[in-house]
């Protein structure tokens, strides 16, 4: 389980209860190219508060690159900054 | 309700803490910096290059807090020295006091990192006073990252010495029975309210330990230190009634110093930043509503030799163009017009409601018996027109500047130097609301 923290752009949805849920995101390979990833499954969500700094930590199962992979990807409310925080499994 | 009971919660290192759980937990680095010898210190360039806090591990190379980066290196050549990000402080510090106001209505924060909570007659509701401490302790370590110390007493002193006593992530209590065998063991100068020169004057009196003082006679410790010795003498025997304040108490006084980022020896730039600080000053006091009557100008010069002025204004006042003609006017005399300046300071104090405003009889410049009657009769409305003129400017600055911020309107003198036009106070990235805002 590796620390990544790498930012990433997200398209995520917001039911009416206003819960927000990832579905897709697109961020930036080694060799510079945009990788798409497609959210399958989101396994956990959990609301930190460390450092004072509220975050949503979503598990997700992803597809990249034909490729099925875990991750944990972190949303930042102050900042409205999405990461993938690390890579699961 | 029974006895009252006090918590004291104070974040370990909390510059520090704040800053290593940010970085580690937030940004994702590998390295832990409470486990490495570090520390947070200030900015070199501005000449505020001084250590803010330091880690556990930096504490046997003897690095003290407000000490020169530059003397905590020479001590300790690896130390990894990272840069304060008070945003980030302040928001942990706000998150702290959240948790701690879910516990009780009655918390007083004390600093930036402390706080007073008062916890009488919830013992029905929490039980055990020292089991609910170690919860909330351990709360505060799982869901914000950081660890806190705990003193609990019946009053505020015992609370905030008991906190103090061994550290990190502890629970202490300092009750009546406990003093004598926690706390009179202590050095005299690990009281609350010892300072450097009273600890000496306690020393070469005998007095060594917290115990020595708490069984000295308090005549003779009268006889050296006057009042400051009677609340000593109180503290030494875990006498303390100040209550929780969950208000802060108002400002006895409002000032403001600035240590220059270069030294100044000049007349004209001395002047420049005694203006810059009564800016400042002066819109602290309108922003509150208050007044001062006296004005203190302190400076230190190259040397580091502090000195200081004050006098009793001829009327009360809150306007930047008089607080800063009565700073040119002490700093003229406090300054020898050779020694380099280093740090200047303006402060003002017996403070009175602006509302109510006592006129002066004398408010004429020249004396009395120089003018005629309707001399002075016309002087008298002269001043009372400088009066309200200065009023109004500053009351249109001011609300220029809420509206706009700070730099929108600024003093034609400040224009081309490098100086800020509202020095002193925290800077502006502090600015945020913990300390109240200018």
């Amino acid at each position: 389980m590796s620390s990544l923290n790498k930012p990433i752009e997200m398209i995520s949805c917001c039911n009416p209860l206003g819960e927000m849920m990832p579905i897709k995101f697109r961020m930036e390979g080694d060799t510079h190219q945009m990788m798409v990833a497609s959210i399958q499954e989101v396994l956990y969500k959990k609301e930190s508060h460390i450092a004072g700094m509220q975050t949503f930590e979503y598990g997700c199962k992803i597809s990249i690159e034909d490729r099925v992979q875990l991750v944990e990807v972190s949303y930042q409310v102050n900042s409205h900054r999405w990461l993938i925080k690390k890579i699961i499994g | 309700m029974g006895e009252p009971i006090i918590f004291h919660v104070d974040v370990n290192s909390a510059f520090l803490s704040w800053e290593a759980c940010y970085r580690k937990e937030i940004l994702g680095e590998e390295i832990d910096l409470r486990e490495i010898p570090s520390a947070v210190g200030g900015d070199m360039e501005k000449r505020k290059g001084v250590i803010l806090a330091k880690s556990t591990p930096a504490k046997p190379y003897n690095i003290q807090t407000g000490e020169p980066i530059v003397a905590a290196l020479k001590k300790c050549p690896e130390l990894m020295i990272v840069k304060p990000n008070f945003e980030h402080y302040v928001r942990c510090s706000r998150a702290f006091m959240e948790i701690l106001r879910e516990y009780t209505p009655k918390v007083e924060q004390y600093s930036i990192d402390e706080a007073f909570m008062d916890m009488t007659g919830t013992r029905g509701l929490y039980g055990d006073p020292v089991g609910i401490a170690h919860i909330i302790k351990d709360r505060i370590y799982s869901e914000l990252g950081f660890t806190v110390n705990i003193g609990i007493a019946h009053n505020k002193l015992l609370a905030k010495m008991a906190g103090d006593l061994k550290k990190p992530n502890l629970v202490h209590t300092l009750f009546p029975h406990e003093i004598a065998t926690k706390m009179w063991p202590l050095p005299v100068g690990e009281l609350f309210f010892v300072g450097k020169s009273s600890e000496k004057t306690l020393r070469l009196l005998g007095i060594k330990t917290i115990g020595d003082l708490a069984n000295a006679d308090l005549k003779l410790i009268k006889s050296h230190l006057k009042k400051h010795g009677e609340t000593i003498y109180q503290y030494a025997n875990g006498i303390d009634r100040s209550a929780v304040e969950e208000v802060s108490a108002p400002n006895k006084g409002y000032g403001n110093s600035m240590t220059i980022p270069y030294d100044v020896s000049s007349v004209e730039g001395a002047h420049l930043v005694l203006l810059s600080l009564c800016e400042t000053v002066g819109a602290r006091l309108r922003a509150d509503h208050m007044e001062a009557s006296c004005i203190s100008v302190s400076l230190v010069d190259c040397d580091f030799i502090h000195s200081s002025k004050q006098m009793t204004l001829r009327r009360n006042t809150c306007y930047t163009a008089e607080l800063y003609e009565y700073a040119c006017e002490l700093f003229q005399k406090l300054w020898d017009h050779h020694t380099p300046i280093r740090q200047l300071g303006v402060h003002t104090t017996k403070l009175s409601d602006a509302h109510i405003h006592q006129m002066s009889l004398f408010e004429t410049t020249s004396l009395p018996h120089e003018k005629s009657k309707s001399q002075k009769s016309s002087m008298f409305h002269k001043n009372e027109m400088k009066q309200r003129k200065l009023e109004k400017l500053d009351a249109a600055i001011d609300a220029i500047r809420n509206k706009y911020g700070d730099d929108a309107i600024k003093r034609a003198a400040f224009l081309e130097g490098k100086l800020d036009h509202m020095a002193g106070g925290i800077s502006k990235e502090k600015k945020n609301g913990i300390t109240k805002e200018v």
